[in-house]
């Protein structure tokens, strides 16, 4: 039985126990005082009766007159007169009187008065005995009137008690339901604090959670900070904090194949001129502060979404721009920005730095493009091109404007030209964990089905992204409907800022409870953190219903997977750059390892994106995969 | 003897109680109490025996001097202890006697009267007999201390006669005591003397 119930329960066993005595006991009183009352009534007007005909003359009329009248002007039921032989002379009897007191009141509490006697004399001889009894019905309404009353006042102060009594309780019960919230959600896997309830007992039980709460946030950001650590040297370069080569070139062939990136971009190549000389002229310690700056010169330049800069080798330095193909100008500042490095005195008079650049699209492999930037930088360490060279473009394809991209977009959710397409996720054991949907846009009836990358970056700066993604979830109830286990769709940053998308997915969701568990919504990592209040808002809304919600692209910020654990997520999927080559970086393994058992302890599943060959995917499960996608994942 | 089984009255009880009240003075008075309540053979018989003890053994005196109330009805232990009684503590102590001895208490009234002597008219009490419920009473007085007809006292004129009969005991909770007569606290008291 619930807490509350007892309660409530013995409130009315004691409300009942001391009404219903105290009922009974001031019931009782009445009746034995009434009843004394009626009895003394009788025996003292039987005497004063008696007193008053012994006095007067004995004739039958005068006897006859004096009981009639006692008897007519009081309430008497019984005045009997006997003589001395025992024979009765006057006898004046009435029924009992008409009454509201039920009859079974009187049988649940009678009245016996005694009758009252006295005697009668004739001077010296006895004249008569007198037998007086009082009427009783005025006592029986008495007691009748007052038994109501006090039932009354037992229902009142019943109603009373326990409206007082469920105040108490409700008070009781509030901060008590806190507690077990809170208890539940850390068995969710959401550590949420609250505030302490007045109550002592239930202080200290939530003062206990809160402590435990607290001691796991901290135990999470010690190991975070950790992996970060050991994130950073997997893949930065140790003196500039650039990513290093290995990364760089992971995220060069991510930039190339992944069709959720844009199609097309950048890379940018800048090379110190003559670091040897440098070197031999300013020392090692100048020479190091010359890269620094000339890293804070590139981290200024990639400001664009997506965008990195990466030292490549000694006095190499990159830098890629997804989706950005006018570079003119950023070549101009970079130089300029290197010449000013020259003037405050790290270069000679010749050129501190050469810069190269070119576009590209997807497709080409990251060899050729590299060869590409690299011959026009010779070119312009040459002086054949001036010092910022563009590459030779490998072709060219039509630029779409952005009036016609708002047509096409719009005509395409209207018109339905969306379909989902899919990949398997499956498990470390090789079972379908769930299918990975991306979103397909057909441009024109016939034309080609363009892949996510190619439109998203567009509709997300025409704010059409939430139609995108309500479209696709729409599709993916409809696959769970016709009988696929489990989809997962993706929402996109600038939906998760969109109240309105937030509450019509909640709404979409409601009209399918069926599905609700089989669907996966994954967030890319940049949208989820950017946004961390609507982010965490979405996950609020998306919790009762119960479907998946996961991150995916994850790694980069992973020194804010402290900051998950209050969202009840229940994945995440690991950015293909770190899955690159996993099998021969111990660097990386350490990592992953690190992130997988920590992403453990808080309850969420994570998943390898991009595997590519056997090779990796083996790798994967020691260090605590629970799932793998990518070319090199086929649907069993 | 008809009386003696009808009352059963504990006389180391009374006789106890009698020294501690008021001293041995007159434990052999009791204890010739005692012995009363066990003679005499008829009715006649006993009502001589009581009405000549009582009359002979208890000085008259009023209630002002015995007990220091304008009016109180003793038990016959009480007036016994004091050896001292005025005409209610004789009635009522001739009323008790009868009653222990096996008198039928409808036979037995004890009657307000109207004394005269001389001159002067006095509120008296007095107990009468009824050898048949038509009968004039024979009448036990303290003033004239032989029994006699009420025919015979034209100095009593009787005003309003009682007995126990009909009498309502009451619950014998001392806290209402407040409530009763006269009469039903002398029962009571009697009663817890031992008395019917």
């Amino acid at each position: 039985m619930s807490l509350s119930r007892q309660l409530w329960l013995a409130i009315i066993t004691l409300t009942l126990l001391a009404f219903s005595g105290s009922f009974l006991l001031s019931t009782l009183t009445a009746r034995n005082y009434l009843e004394n009352q009626l009895t003394v009534k009788n025996s003292d007007n039987a005497a004063s009766l008696a007193l008053s005909m012994s006095q007067q003359a004995k004739d039958p009329v005068t006897v006859e007159l004096q009981v009639a009248a006692l008897y007519d002007s009081g309430q008497y039921a019984l005045i009997r007169l006997r003589d001395p032989d025992g024979q009765v002379m006057i006898e004046k009897a009435s029924p009992g009187e008409k009454t509201v007191v039920p009859e079974w009141f009187r049988a649940l509490l009678p009245l016996e008065p005694l009758p009252g006697h006295a005697q009668v004399s004739d001077g010296w001889t006895q004249f008569a005995s007198i037998e007086l009894v009082s009427q009783d019905s005025f006592a029986y309404e008495e007691l009748w009137r007052g038994s109501q009353q006090l039932l009354l006042w037992f229902l009142l102060g019943g109603v009373l008690g326990g409206l007082i009594g469920s105040l108490m309780l409700s008070r009781i019960t509030r901060p008590l339901q806190e507690v077990v919230t809170q208890a539940q959600a850390i068995t969710q896997r959401r550590f949420t604090k609250k505030p302490l309830p007045r109550i002592p007992e239930l202080r200290s039980v939530a003062q206990a959670m809160n402590d435990m709460v607290d001691r796991l946030k901290s135990m999470f950001d010690e190991e975070a900070a950790r992996l970060e650590q050991v994130r950073r040297q997997a893949n930065q370069d140790p003196l500039t904090g650039l990513s290093n080569r290995s990364y760089f070139m992971n995220q060069l062939e991510a930039a190339l194949q992944n069709d959720e990136l844009p199609p097309e971009g950048s890379l940018l190549l800048l090379r110190i001129a003559d670091l040897a000389g440098i070197n031999r002229r300013l020392g090692r310690e100048g020479t190091d502060e010359l890269l620094c700056r000339t890293a804070q010169a590139l981290n200024a330049q990639s400001t664009p979404e997506g965008s990195m800069a990466a030292r490549l080798n000694g006095a190499d330095f990159a830098l890629l721009l997804p989706g950005q193909t006018e570079n003119q100008q950023l070549a101009e500042n970079l130089l300029h920005a290197m010449q000013n490095l020259a003037a405050a005195g790290w270069g000679e008079s010749t050129p501190i730095a050469y810069v190269a650049y070119g576009r590209y699209q997807h497709g080409e492999s990251p060899g050729q493009l590299l060869a590409r930037v690299d011959s026009a930088l010779a070119a312009a360490e040459s002086g054949m091109s001036g010092r910022a060279c563009p590459a030779s473009d490998s072709n060219t394809a039509g630029t779409t404007s952005q009036q016609d991209w708002r047509r096409i977009l719009e005509e395409a959710i209207h018109s339905q030209q969306l379909r989902l397409i899919e990949f398997p996720v499956n498990t470390t054991q090789g079972k379908l964990m769930h299918l990975e949907c991306p979103l397909r846009l057909q441009a024109c009836e016939g034309g080609e089905w363009l892949a996510a990358g190619s439109f998203m970056p567009v509709a997300s700066r025409l704010n059409l992204t939430s139609d995108l993604d309500l479209a696709a979830i729409r599709m993916a109830l409809e696959r769970i409907k016709a009988g696929i286990p489990s989809v997962a769709v993706n929402i996109s940053g600038e939906s998760v800022q969109d109240p309105d998308f937030r509450r019509s997915l909640a709404q979409q969701l409601g009209e399918h409870p069926e599905c609700r568990d089989r669907l996966w919504l994954e967030v890319a990592e940049p949208g989820a953190f950017q946004h961390f209040e609507a982010f965490s808002l979405l996950c609020e809304s998306l919790r009762p219903h119960g479907c998946h919600l996961g991150i995916e692209h994850f790694g980069r910020q992973f020194s804010d997977i402290g900051r998950l654990h209050g969202l009840g997520l229940d994945y995440l999927k690991v950015d293909a750059s770190f899955i690159r080559n996993i099998h021969t970086q111990p660097g990386n393994q350490a990592f992953l390892k690190g992130l997988c058992g920590i992403a453990h302890t808080i309850g969420l599943t994570v998943i390898a994106e991009g595997v590519q060959n056997p090779e990796e995917l083996a790798a994967l499960p020691e260090l605590g995969f629970d799932g793998a996608t990518g070319p090199g994942i086929r649907q069993n | 003897m008809a009386g003696g089984a009808a009352l059963a009255l504990d006389f180391s009880l009374l006789e106890s109680q009698l020294l501690s009240r008021f001293g041995p003075a007159r434990v052999n008075l009791l204890r010739d109490w005692q012995q009363l309540l066990n003679s005499g053979a008829s009715e006649q018989e006993k009502l001589k025996l009581v009405n000549s003890f009582f009359n002979r053994n208890i000085q008259f005196d009023d209630d002002q001097n015995i007990w220091n109330q304008s009016d109180y009805w003793a038990t016959p232990l009480e007036t016994i202890g004091k050896g001292r009684g005025d005409c209610e503590d004789f009635a009522l102590a001739k009323y008790y006697s009868l009653l222990h001895m096996g008198i039928p208490m409808n036979r037995l009234r004890l009657i307000y009267v109207k004394a005269r002597q001389g001159n002067q008219q006095q509120a008296h009490m007095v107990l009468a007999y009824y050898p048949q419920p038509n009968a004039t009473p024979q009448v036990l007085d303290n003033l004239d201390p032989s029994i006699k007809n009420a025919s015979q006292r034209p100095d009593l004129t009787p005003v309003f006669s009682f007995n126990g009969e009909g009498l309502w005991q009451g619950t014998g909770n001392k806290a209402a005591n407040s409530k009763f007569s006269r009469w039903q606290e002398l029962q009571m008291r009697a009663r817890s003397e031992g008395h019917r």
